[in-house]
């Protein structure tokens, strides 16, 4: 017959087998931010050699050497965002319960791809590139289907054409940059998008539509 | 740290699926067989019949095969059949084999349980055991029964059933489900919580069939019905892994979901009629425990179908999407699809299943030895595993959802009437 001391027996055991599972995801979780955390200091790091350099360019007023070098490095960045940038989706979708810092590792996420951004709104205008850039805002506190929706139509057209380069940043992230440029460009709501830094459209853009006006 | 809503019930589910296995791996080892017992008191096998001349040789056969030493008296009552079933009855009859009893003309029958009824009053002997028509017993299945009855608070035993050769997908899928739930239930009854009995081969002490009123004719399920009376009188339900009983399992869709509405609609009366015996401390691990983790488990299937339907209808609905945003550019969508399927998602969700899943597989190895599965059933049933806690799981969840319906449709029953004793 079962009895009080078998359910406490079983009861441990389960507490045991349960607290374990969770305790390896967690550790698994934090295995994960650590590495995410890592590939954004990589990434600050090349951000920092890359303004760096373009001061030193400006310095000596050497445009054409730096450039090409500068270019160079922001096509290299660029593989290392959109390998941080899956990492990160990855992450929001697989980990069920959230580290505490991982608030802090977003904002500093959000924080290298606006950086990125003006980098690349620099080196636009020094250089007379023509690849075309766009800063994509959506948001996360609240429920954004266009925005989702955007980044998908953002993603495809990015992968079909190189000289695109698509930054996305968080609306609602409390950061200077973020809600200076909001300021700057009057944005009020998701998803929005600035073109090569003066042109803005608001709302949701579809694929042929922004072909076309990027055209 | 911070957790939704939905991952904090997932979390309580997946504690809840942990507790429950490891209770009855737990149980598993505890358990000891029972040795064998010198008591060979006679036995009187009840034989409801209806329109089953195919199977009738096979049934009647097993019991004349008994390797037991006691008495053993074949009743079969035919409640009206229209095929050879009396013809070959008769002629078991003239034999001097079996009692025969003609209880309705043919082509009006009044019903299974009044047959059984009817039986228990012509019934010479103390031990009853009613057996379908469909179904046979093994050859010492009688043997290693009646022995529990020298306890005299027992009040039923139950052989483990298998299901006689499964052929198609469905009914390779329900020799899992039978071996599973079969064998939970053997080790319930070594708590002394065994609350449910079934048709193909139970025995059961008259004196105590009688003393809860025999067989309630008005339930979907007759079997769950008796094990709860007897379980309310304090009686115990016992179960044997050395006796079998095999039995025909409906083999088409329909037939199955009807069998699990009729289940299921048995389930929720019958727990509706007998709610006092739930979290009830005088009916012990039964009542606080295995009765409400019973019905429980009826919810959670029908959650865990739900959020599994409901991402799926997510999951296709953005996929349709986003091949029509991206200007049906399939090698892009079949590309990201293919990389989002290679990845492993694991977190503390999957890998607390990963856990109960090889727990659960281990549980399904042991007790598959001891039914006996043969290295092809084995084999069979865990491969089609993934197919049993997916589509029969399934199937299951929509039963529960429109068993309301259901009972609705035969009259509300629960509510118009209270049959306990």
């Amino acid at each position: 017959m079962a009895n009080r001391q078998d359910h406490v027996i079983v009861f441990i055991i389960s507490t045991l087998v349960f607290l374990t599972g969770i305790f390896a995801g967690l550790s698994l979780s934090r295995v994960k931010m650590s590495d995410i955390e890592q590939r954004i200091n990589d990434f600050e790091d090349n951000m920092n050699s890359i303004e760096l350099s373009a001061l030193l360019s400006d310095a000596l007023n050497n445009e054409t050497i730096s450039c090409k070098f500068l270019q160079g490095k922001l096509n290299e960045t660029r593989v290392l965002l959109e390998e941080l940038g899956a990492q990160t989706v990855e992450y929001e979708e697989q980990s069920k319960i959230k580290n505490d810092d991982y608030k802090q590792v977003k904002k500093e996420y959000n924080s290298v791809r606006a950086r990125y951004w003006l980098m690349l709104e620099k080196l636009k205008n020094q250089c007379e590139n023509n690849y075309t850039t766009i800063l994509f805002f959506y948001r996360t506190l609240t429920p954004c289907e266009e925005c989702r929706d955007q980044g998908v139509i953002l993603s495809h057209l990015s992968s079909n054409n190189p000289n695109l380069y698509v930054v996305p940043v968080d609306y609602d992230e409390e950061l200077l940059i973020i809600d200076m440029i909001k300021e700057l460009y009057q944005l009020n709501n998701t998803p929005a998008m600035i073109i090569n830094g003066y042109s803005i459209l608001a709302g949701l853009i579809s694929g042929e539509e922004l072909s076309a006006w990027l055209n | 740290m911070y957790i939704d809503f939905l991952t904090i019930i997932s979390l309580i589910i997946s504690y809840f699926t942990i507790y429950s296995i490891v209770y009855f791996l737990y149980i598993y080892f505890k358990h000891k067989d029972r040795e064998h017992s010198l008591f060979h008191p006679g036995v009187s096998i009840i034989i409801p019949v209806l329109n089953e001349e195919g199977n009738l040789h096979k049934a009647i056969g097993s019991i004349l095969s008994q390797e037991y030493s006691g008495d053993i008296e074949v009743i079969a009552i035919d409640d009206g059949s229209t095929d050879k079933s009396r013809a070959i009855l008769s002629d078991y009859e003239r034999k001097g084999i079996i009692k025969f009893i003609r209880k309705n003309k043919p082509g009006h029958p009044s019903g299974k349980i009044s047959s059984i009824n009817l039986g228990l009053t012509k019934a010479k002997h103390e031990i009853i055991g009613v057996l379908d028509a469909d179904s046979y017993l093994n050859n010492d299945a009688i043997k290693n029964m009646v022995g529990e009855f020298e306890n005299k608070k027992v009040g039923a035993v139950v052989p483990i059933t298998k299901v006689h050769k499964p052929r198609n997908f469905l009914e390779k899928l329900q020799v899992i489900e039978y071996t599973m739930s079969m064998c939970v239930r053997k080790l319930v009854s070594n708590t002394g919580s065994l609350f449910m009995t079934h048709g193909v081969g139970t025995l059961f002490r008259k004196k105590a069939l009688k003393e809860v009123g025999c067989f309630e004719e008005n339930t979907l399920t007759e079997d769950l019905n008796i094990g709860l009376k007897l379980a309310k009188k304090s009686y115990l339900i016992k179960s044997s892994f050395k006796a079998i009983g095999y039995t025909v399992v409906p083999n088409k869709t329909k037939h199955v979901l009807k069998q699990r509405l009729r289940w299921t609609g048995g389930l929720f009366e019958n727990s509706y009629w007998f709610k006092d015996l739930f979290f009830n401390k005088k009916y012990g691990n039964m009542g606080l425990f295995v009765l409400p983790l019973n019905l429980a488990w009826s919810g959670i299937s029908v959650y865990i179908a739900v959020m599994w339907l409901k991402d799926f209808i997510k999951n296709l609905y953005y996929d349709l999407k986003d091949i029509i945003i991206t200007n049906f550019d399939w090698g892009y969508f079949l590309n990201n699809k293919l990389e989002s399927l290679m990845k492993i998602n694991v977190n503390e969700l999957t890998i607390i299943s990963l856990i109960s899943l090889i727990m659960f597989l281990s549980f399904y190895f042991l007790i598959s030895k001891k039914v006996k599965l043969t290295f092809k059933e084995a084999l069979t049933s865990y491969l089609l595993l993934p197919f049993y806690f997916t589509l029969f799981l399934g199937l299951n969840a929509i039963a529960i959802i429109l068993t309301p319906i259901y009972l609705k449709q035969k009259g509300g029953r629960p509510w118009l009437t209270d049959k306990t004793t």
